[in-house]
């Protein structure tokens, strides 16, 4: 029990640490919930659509173009990857510095902002719709890359290039990702800059220690968290990067790259559905509904003032119950639709889940569009005093946020179309993806009356959060 | 071996252009609801007590453009930080003042009491609706 009481302490020495930040926290969002027309009028048009493709794809079963085919490609000059490399480490020695001995007020240091908001959620757009950016700059293996380079020939690298267990797959970077999501939603004092720092260093020497031991593209695939997530972002983008005796990019057409041949690991279907789901426990937790059930389960015990613990540890269990749910109910569709076409449950499980990738780029951009809009301007005048020390590098520090940069109903708009195109684009990889499984059409037709009811109803719920006002649960 | 389908993608193509327009349709059904009206002066009194707002209000409702106008009166000394506009006003117990501005922008924006000691609570939300 002794951890216990040391797990509940800390919680709650966090909890106190936390109260200034939490209540300025950089991650607020102002958006109006969706209103019952703009619902409707997604909701119909979610529905109808997806009947719509099933009745136009069906009969077409032949061909030979493949839709993710190259249009057209090129060589990325090494100077632009250096350049971009130079500025990525630069950033990470910056968060770092900044984080560690800057001014600890969440708006006067360059850190959450640039990591919460221009980082986390702007690269996460920029992988999804133009391409996986990160696998050039990621600053981590720029260092090592370049440690690697300078080190003498007799050392013949810096990895002890010890087997990986392949049943490790990309666990790793499942856990990872676990523990960023609770650092990100629900971890007391995240706006802290120097915890932010504290962070970041860890990563990095975790991340070096990966390199190290098992090489550097090894861990990139199964360990480097930030690899895997944008990785998996950056499939459905229309560029993709590859390093092939040097960088080259290739166009393709948007959400192609969703398309497999060939079905991903159990490890990288867990951290697809924990990505999936850990994006719409992020909604569901600044809805009414998970207000009044935390105001519920404390209201015996004296409110949320009196369970500072509880209040921490309730959210951490959504994160976890959220994705585990989903992985219920997408293994439940799979082996429906293994019944039906007489395959395997684990080689549908690894070809169908990236059809649902495009409903939660969907909702990211609905949710997170007017965040980075609003609270990414902070980063001007951040830029000209990084550390908070009253400097004014470039002029930039009076800069005032303008919180009307993006109108509520342009944000309706961008959140109903975002929401529609991403169910289309996912209704047409399950079909594609269908076809190329199941050689008789019938039986592609009927594996995706399941996995279209799947889809329907994850996109409906994203469409209900988005419907709902954010709220906080209101202390006692 | 293992083949994609010819049209699916001219398909999609013709899907995303049916569903543009369909979106554009309703859209604008939508908007013509929203008549442009005559911006107006919004005034609300609310009174915290205890560390909360005694009427029974959530959300407090104005188009914008509208000239806002809340009249607070507090049982202790309060600071009010109206989130998003950043406004703060300070009110002395058992005394009034009120916080004026102009809604220019659309959204939802908590107004919180931080007062000594505890959690900084939402005391009601100001929503501010495109016209």
């Amino acid at each position: 029990m002794r951890w216990a009481a040391r797990l509940a302490a800390a919680l709650f020495a966090c909890a106190a640490l936390a109260d200034e930040a939490s209540a300025h926290a950089l991650a607020q969002r102002y958006d109006l919930p969706l209103p019952l027309g703009f619902f409707l009028m997604a909701a119909g048009a979610a529905v109808a659509l997806s009947f719509a493709i099933l009745a136009l794809f069906w009969r077409h079963q032949s061909g030979h173009q493949r839709p993710d085919r190259t249009i057209a490609e090129g060589r990325i000059p090494f100077a632009i990857i250096v350049i971009g490399q130079i500025l990525a480490v630069g950033a990470l020695a910056l968060i770092v510095g900044a984080g560690l001995f800057g001014n600890q007020n969440t708006f006067k240091n360059i850190v959450p902002v640039a990591v919460w908001v221009i980082w986390w959620v702007g690269l996460s757009f920029v992988s999804a719709f133009v391409g996986n950016l990160w696998a050039l700059i990621n600053p981590w293996s720029a260092i090592f890359g370049f440690v690697e380079w300078m080190a003498p020939p007799w050392v013949n690298g810096l990895s002890l290039r010890l087997a990986y267990p392949k049943w490790l797959g990309a666990w790793p970077a499942c856990a990872l990702f676990l523990l960023l999501a609770w650092l990100e939603l629900v971890a007391p004092a995240r706006d802290v800059p120097r915890n932010i720092a504290i962070a970041t260093v860890a990563y990095s020497i975790f991340t070096w220690i990966g390199f190290g031991v098992f090489g550097r593209d090894v861990w990139l695939k199964g360990g480097e968290v930030f690899s895997v997530l944008f990785g998996l972002f950056g499939r459905f983008a229309p560029i993709l990067f590859v390093r092939n005796d040097g960088w080259h990019w290739r166009l393709r057409f948007f959400a192609t790259g969703l398309l497999t041949l060939k079905p991903l690991v159990p490890s990288l279907i867990a951290f697809t559905l924990l990505m999936l789901g850990t994006v719409t426990v992020d909604g569901l937790m600044e809805t009414p509904l998970w207000a009044a059930v935390v105001e519920h389960l404390l209201a015996g015990r004296g409110g949320i003032d009196a369970n500072p613990v509880a209040f921490i540890l309730l959210p951490s269990a959504l994160l976890v119950v959220g994705p585990l749910l989903l992985a219920g109910l997408y293994l439940a569709v799979v082996a429906t639709m293994a019944m039906i076409g007489q395959v395997s449950i684990r080689a549908l499980a690894g070809m169908f889940i990236l059809s649902l990738v495009p409903i939660a780029i969907g909702y990211h951009l609905a949710h997170y569009f007017s965040l980075l809009a609003i609270a990414g301007q902070f980063i001007i005048p951040l830029a000209s005093d990084p550390f908070g020390y009253g400097w004014d590098l470039f002029a930039t520090t009076l800069y005032r946020i303008d919180i009307g940069i993006v109108d509520a109903r342009f944000i309706w708009y961008l959140a109903v179309i975002a929401i529609v195109t991403g169910h289309i684009v996912a209704v047409w990889i399950g079909h594609v993806t269908a076809y190329t499984i199941f050689r008789d059409a019938g039986a592609a037709r009927r594996s995706q009356y399941p996995m279209l009811v799947l889809m329907v109803g994850y996109t409906m719920l994203s469409l209900w959060i988005l419907a709902q006002p954010i709220v906080e649960p209101a202390a006692k | 071996m293992l083949g994609y389908r010819s049209r699916s993608g001219r398909h999609l193509l013709q899907l995303t252009f049916f569903a543009s327009a369909v979106a554009a349709f309703f859209s604008n059904v939508v908007a013509s609801g929203g008549q442009t009206r005559s911006e107006e002066t919004r005034r609300f009194d609310l009174r915290i007590e205890n560390k909360r707002l005694v009427n029974d209000l959530k959300v407090i409702w104005v188009r914008r453009g509208d000239a806002v106008e809340i009249n607070w009166t507090v049982d202790r000394r309060t600071l009010l930080h109206l989130h998003g506009y950043d406004l703060e006003t300070a009110v002395d117990a058992n005394a009034s003042k009120t916080m004026s501005f102009r809604a220019h922008a659309t959204g939802r924006f908590p107004i919180e009491a931080h007062g000594e000691g505890g959690r900084h609570a939402v005391l009601i939300y100001l929503e501010v609706h495109p016209q």
